[in-house]
């Protein structure tokens, strides 16, 4: 009677033992686009921006106005550091859940358009919508679906430190031997960092966008659509420039973005090439004002630069598509989208809805961004768009070992286009 | 007349037990055992299994289960491959660093701390907290000392005439620092393990060798190496297995770098699986991985299997 009992209880506990498996091994994806909009739900959404100080709070503002909007949505944010955002959203994805809504920069989207990660989109706006959408919005088309709609586009400038730049007695760099000489003296004179950027593998996914700053600013690509040409003249150049900057002696090493973002608001430091809506967190603080601080183009000769391009998008695995397609709906039409400008500002977004005059007003240095923009470029490499991570850390690995042991900018591109082009296809 | 020595009385011994008496079966060890069983089947050989099966496919990160079987190709490239080399050379030194600094200081620490002096509760308290301080918060003290331009470290070096380093940005430096900060996490465990050890060392031995006149030395050497041997091969064993696969300490100081210089094996699995979404060459080079602590793990049991064989041929 005593082993029957002892047999039932184990019997249970491998049938418990089995559902709990059963239940651990992941879902294959939503099997339909959930309850219509009108009956609303909550909608999850992904985004690192929320936990940006200031700027977090003013985003999080606009996108709950779609809760008035529809009463019976609620949004609810998923929080993810910006180092670790794509990694926590592929295991997700990757276990059929996921946010509903997600905000994904752009070396991210191939990976995630090709495996089929992303719901498209086609068809969803309001004709006047449709006609605003600025033609970058096109980047986010794969095999003929827009799987995705602009974002923000996060333009790059070099900025500085006025007080600082005439404590130094320098004037604002227009070439890259400028900016190193600029970035001695600012050391010299006044015992602070007088130049950083992102230079460390620990940070690699924006120091790709970052240095890729400096490839397009000589004129440089990584590929032209067939090849890569890591190692092109202009590649070179880049790579040369950038080794001439961190030599130079005024040179922030070892700082990472958030150690120098800090140091600039404290007017610690006194150039940074950094993008826009950092520059503004970094002038929103109780350090560094807005009117201390001026901008100019990047100081290179090609003129181009990288933008920080950020998608919004909806996944596949959602329960709640129709939802989700709604809020974007709601989000590109012309009433949302200035609300929108305004949360995101300094950022380009979806349309080409202007950014408040007073705001523009008040952060003068937002011109150069503007005008840096007309002339930048995604950081995908066209025609190996799913390699881009596994290019992006062949190349910077190389890019450090140039900085740090003594090899030019010719062995380390060299070194670069070798290994890349033997990366599996 | 005839004298008998005497005799001690026989000690009554219990009955043997009857032999035609059944032993009651009883399900209750086989599920006691089952329970355990059952967890390292669902937790440990699925898992296993399942990445010694993914290391044989192209699975990417975002559709794991949409992978093709490829054969031994994971396995060619990484072979072929001077990188993976590299990364196993790279685990290698770390762990013996690591395992050679901390088993030392450790010891010594724990010899330290085992003397009686004023003070010395709280000692112990201070020199336990490494430790307990969670490793996020220890990444981030040793990158404000490793600094370059406002670190301690080149405060220091700077006062001492030696000029600055690249702590961090420098692959000749980069190991070193990040061994550094390993140790100094590391090492209130190995202390403590060593301190209970010294603890249990009979305190009549120490007597009878102080009564037989002997030094320090040779009391080290003859009472408390002994009892402490057992428990240093114990403690170097679990040192090398979790220096292996030691991650967030590396990852968060230097993501790998400078240059790959402290890219273990370990890095390497996550670089691949969640910067590269190559799940399945992460696979392969984590069977290797695993291939290598068995290695290390089966080394370890020769030694203490001639270990025990020595010590029963001097009993």
């Amino acid at each position: 009677m005593k082993n029957k009992s002892v047999m039932k209880n184990a019997a249970s506990l491998a049938v418990f033992a089995l559902a709990l498996t059963a239940c651990s091994g992941g879902g294959g994806g939503a099997q339909d686009d959930g309850p219509a909009a009108e009956e609303g739900g909550t909608l999850t959404f992904a985004n690192w921006q929320w936990l940006e100080p200031g700027r977090g709070e003013d985003i999080l503002a606009a996108v709950k106005q779609y809760e008035t909007v529809n009463p019976a949505a609620t949004i609810e944010t998923q929080e993810i550091t910006r180092a670790d955002y794509e990694k926590t959203v592929s295991t997700q994805i990757g276990s059929g859940g996921g946010p509903d809504i997600m905000i994904i920069p752009d070396p991210f989207f191939p990976e995630l358009a090709a495996s089929g990660a992303l719901e498209p989109l086609d068809g969803i706006l309001d004709p006047e919508s449709e006609e605003a959408l600025r033609p970058s919005n096109e980047t986010y088309q794969f095999e003929g679906e827009q799987l995705g709609l602009v974002w923000e586009a996060v333009p790059y400038a070099l900025f500085y430190n006025d007080t600082i730049m005439s404590e130094a007695g320098v004037e604002p760099p227009g070439t890259a031997e400028e900016l190193a000489s600029a970035a001695k003296t600012i050391q010299d004179e006044t015992g602070k960092t007088g130049f950083v950027v992102r230079h460390q593998l620990n940070e690699e996914a924006p120091w790709w966008t970052d240095y890729s700053n400096w490839v397009y600013g000589f004129g440089g690509a990584w590929s032209d659509g067939e090849n890569l040409t890591i190692n092109s003249e202009e590649n070179v150049a880049a790579a040369d420039a950038y080794l001439n900057a961190y030599n130079s002696g005024g040179f922030g090493v070892g700082d990472d973005a958030s150690t120098y973002r800090s140091k600039f608001a404290a007017g610690e430091v006194g150039m940074v090439i950094d993008n826009s809506s950092a520059l503004l967190t970094m002038v929103s603080g109780d350090g560094v004002e807005s009117s201390e601080v001026s901008a100019s183009t990047l100081p290179f000769p090609g003129g181009g630069s990288a933008y920080a391009g950020f998608a919004i998008g909806i996944n596949a695995n959602s329960d709640n598509k129709e939802l989700a397609k709604d809020f974007i709906k709601w989000m590109m039409t012309a009433d949302a989208q200035s609300t929108f400008v305004e949360a995101l500002f300094p950022s380009g977004i979806a349309t080409d809805v202007e950014a408040p005059a007073e705001l523009v007003e008040a952060n003068p240095w937002i011109e150069a961004f503007y005008e840096q923009l007309d002339n930048s470029s995604s950081v995908v490499i066209p025609g190996f768009e799913t390699q881009t991570p596994q290019v992006r850390t062949i190349v910077l690995t190389q890019v450090e070992r140039m900085l740090t042991t003594g090899i030019s900018a010719q062995e380390a591109m060299d070194a670069a286009q070798q290994q890349a082009e033997n990366l599996a296809p | 007349m005839t004298t008998h020595a005497p005799t001690r009385d026989r000690i009554p011994t219990a009955d043997p037990p009857p032999r035609n008496k059944r032993r009651r079966f009883s399900w209750t060890p086989y599920l006691f055992i089952g329970l355990a069983v059952l967890y390292l089947v669902l937790f440990a050989v699925v898992p296993l299994l399942k990445g010694l099966d993914l290391s044989f496919t192209d699975t990417r990160l975002l559709n794991p289960t949409g992978g093709t079987y490829i054969g031994f190709e994971n396995y060619e490239r990484l072979l072929g491959s001077g990188a993976f080399f590299k990364s196993v050379l790279t685990t290698l030194v770390y762990t013996a660093f690591t395992v050679v600094a901390s088993l030392t200081l450790g010891t010594i620490s724990a010899f330290v701390i085992n003397r009686k002096f004023p003070g010395r509760t709280l000692a112990r308290a201070v020199m336990v907290m490494p430790w307990a301080v969670p490793t996020v918060a220890v990444v981030l003290v040793f990158r404000w000392i490793y600094n370059d331009s406002s670190g301690v470290a080149n405060a220091a070096t700077t006062a001492l005439g030696l000029g600055e380093r690249g702590w961090l940005t420098d692959p000749d430096y980069g190991m070193f620092s990040v061994v550094v900060a390993t140790v100094w996490k590391v090492t209130p465990f190995v202390m403590l393990v060593v301190l209970a050890a010294l603890q249990s060392v009979p305190e009549d031995l120490y007597e009878a060798t102080r009564v037989d006149g002997a030094g320090s030395y040779s009391t080290f050497k003859l009472v408390v190496l002994p009892f402490l041997m057992p428990t240093l091969r114990v403690v170097g064993l679990l040192m090398t297995i979790w220096s292996f696969r030691r991650f967030e300490i590396i990852w968060l100081l230097t993501g790998g770098g400078p240059v790959d210089a402290t890219t273990t094996i370990v890095i390497d699995v996550y670089r691949q699986a969640f910067n590269n979404s190559q799940l399945g060459v992460a696979a392969a080079i984590g069977m290797l991985g695993l291939v290598l602590s068995l290695i290390v793990t089966a080394i370890y049991f020769v030694l203490e299997l001639r270990a025990n064989k020595q010590n029963g041929a001097n009993a």
